[in-house]
């Protein structure tokens, strides 16, 4: 593809999936500001790589996992650091919050959202949040994650099991689930190969 | 999934109507959970809709997030500041290149002391048979397997279509012998230099042909069909293999083949 081809095609990319990036990435460290960092990141390198795609309809999935590798390197430079307590939302109160009347109640509730995303090990976390914010398919995220689609399944169930069980105080409709820890996996902390079965 | 005749527990049933949740709604484990529910009665299907309206609560709350004002501007101007690498120059290709080039000067080191060339061939066709060599055989991270080919395809014309206009070269279909059929092909590069590896099989073996240029390896003029075994006489007895050579009208080649005891008329070029 000729130069101009390429930065048209590139901002494509930009108009349709900046948002979604950064909502994911967002989600993922619960910063904004390193959420940021990390889509700018991301497209830098996907624009620098550009003519490595060989198939422009994968873009999306190639975006992904640029971020999905920026991200690891990200968890891994701060485990070396001590813990940044500051989150998504308490950032989004720090520049502003939202324009309507009920943000505050909006905002608190979003925190406890993000304080349990937060918690949560990323071998759960990645593949709940591509399937419930990026929308993918339980089989698409097996196969971006190169998991089977039991363990995907299973640990999306565990995902939001843990997340409910956060967020069980604020959650009246859901209070008829059976929320329990008996099944739970120990721990182990961030798992950003995603390589074995849970 | 349970059988039928014996009531599951509540604790398997949660977990199970909690995976078929995150499934798409035509999906069969999905579908059969469904038809599972209806069977148990009002209170387990109230269960069921309760999960789902709370799943679809958590994706809007989710969703939740705007990115920065000016995120867009930031990304747009990009461009504006780096090139593009050239295709043969990312990161994954620079690894593969740096790897063929450590291969290539251990095979130089071990092969050039031992073996001359074949008449005629001269040094720097040997330095594209132990170049093919190490590049194809098991050993090496660079090696051509079908899964890895850019274009997978028996037809010569996609491959054509779909690597032309990255090549700095023709791409031409080199001629072999029998019923050699293409698997597939990739670009890639040998020392820098920019190939083409075709994959083939002849039923029994599958090979690989690289098609290069003669200039960028210092070889003047078309190639004589020449053939080397530069692994087998690097000291290598369990990476025995052939480097058969030659020039045509539309292009270089080098054919790398894993065991070096075929007859010579029954190799593939």
């Amino acid at each position: 593809m000729r130069d101009d081809q390429l930065r048209s095609t590139y901002e494509g990319w930009v108009r349709d999936y900046a948002a979604d990036l950064f909502r994911a990435a967002a989600r993922l460290c619960g910063q904004r500001d390193v959420a940021e960092e990390l889509v700018q990141e991301t497209f830098y390198e996907a624009w620098r790589s550009v003519r490595s795609l060989h198939d422009i309809a994968r873009a999306r999935m190639w975006l992904l996992t640029i971020l999905r590798r920026r991200y690891a390197r990200w968890v891994r430079d701060e485990t070396r650091k001590p813990r940044n307590n500051r989150s998504l939302e308490t950032d989004c109160k720090r520049i502003g919050g939202t324009a309507d009347g009920s943000a505050g109640e909006l905002l608190d509730q979003l925190d406890e959202l993000q304080a349990a995303l937060n918690v949560l090990d990323d071998r759960y976390k990645l593949p709940f949040l591509l399937v419930f914010l990026e929308g993918m398919t339980c089989e698409q995220t097996a196969r971006f994650l190169d998991l089977p689609l039991g363990t995907v399944l299973s640990r999306i169930h565990r995902a939001r099991t843990r997340l409910r069980m956060s967020l069980a105080p604020h959650e009246q409709p859901a209070a008829t689930l059976k929320l329990h820890r008996s099944n739970d996996e120990p721990s182990d902390g961030p798992n950003i190969g995603l390589g074995g079965a849970s | 999934m349970n059988s039928a005749s014996t009531p599951p527990s509540p604790d398997d049933l949660d977990r199970r109507m909690g995976e078929a949740a995150a499934l798409s709604p035509e999906h069969p484990l999905r579908q059969a959970v469904v038809r599972e529910v209806v069977t148990l009665g009002a209170d387990v299907e109230r269960r069921w809709l309760d999960l789902l309206r709370a799943d679809e609560q958590l994706r809007l709350e989710l969703a939740r997030v705007n990115p920065p004002p000016g995120l867009h501007d930031r990304l747009l101007a990009i461009p504006d500041d780096v090139r593009p690498r050239a295709w043969w120059r990312s990161p994954g290709r620079l690894a593969i290149g740096i790897a063929a080039m450590v291969l290539f000067s251990i095979g130089v080191v071990l092969f050039v002391p031992e073996v001359a060339p074949a008449p005629g061939a001269g040094k720097n066709l040997g330095r594209v048979a132990v170049l093919t060599a190490t590049s194809a055989t098991s050993a090496s991270p660079t090696q051509p397997r079908p899964q890895a080919m850019e274009v997978n395809s028996s037809d010569w014309a996609k491959v054509v279509e779909a690597l032309d206009d990255r090549a700095p070269f023709r791409l031409a279909r080199p001629a072999l012998r029998g019923d050699a059929r293409l698997l597939g092909a990739s670009l890639a590069t040998l020392d820098d230099h920019p190939v083409l590896v075709s994959l083939w099989t002849d039923g029994n073996r599958t090979f690989p042909v690289y098609q290069y240029r003669a200039g960028d390896f210092g070889i003047s003029g078309p190639v004589e069909r020449t053939i080397m075994c530069p692994m087998e006489a690097a000291g290598h007895p369990r990476m025995r293999c052939r480097v058969i050579l030659w020039s045509d009208a539309n292009g270089d080649y080098a054919l790398v083949l894993d065991v070096g005891d075929l007859p010579d008329d029954q190799l593939p070029a």
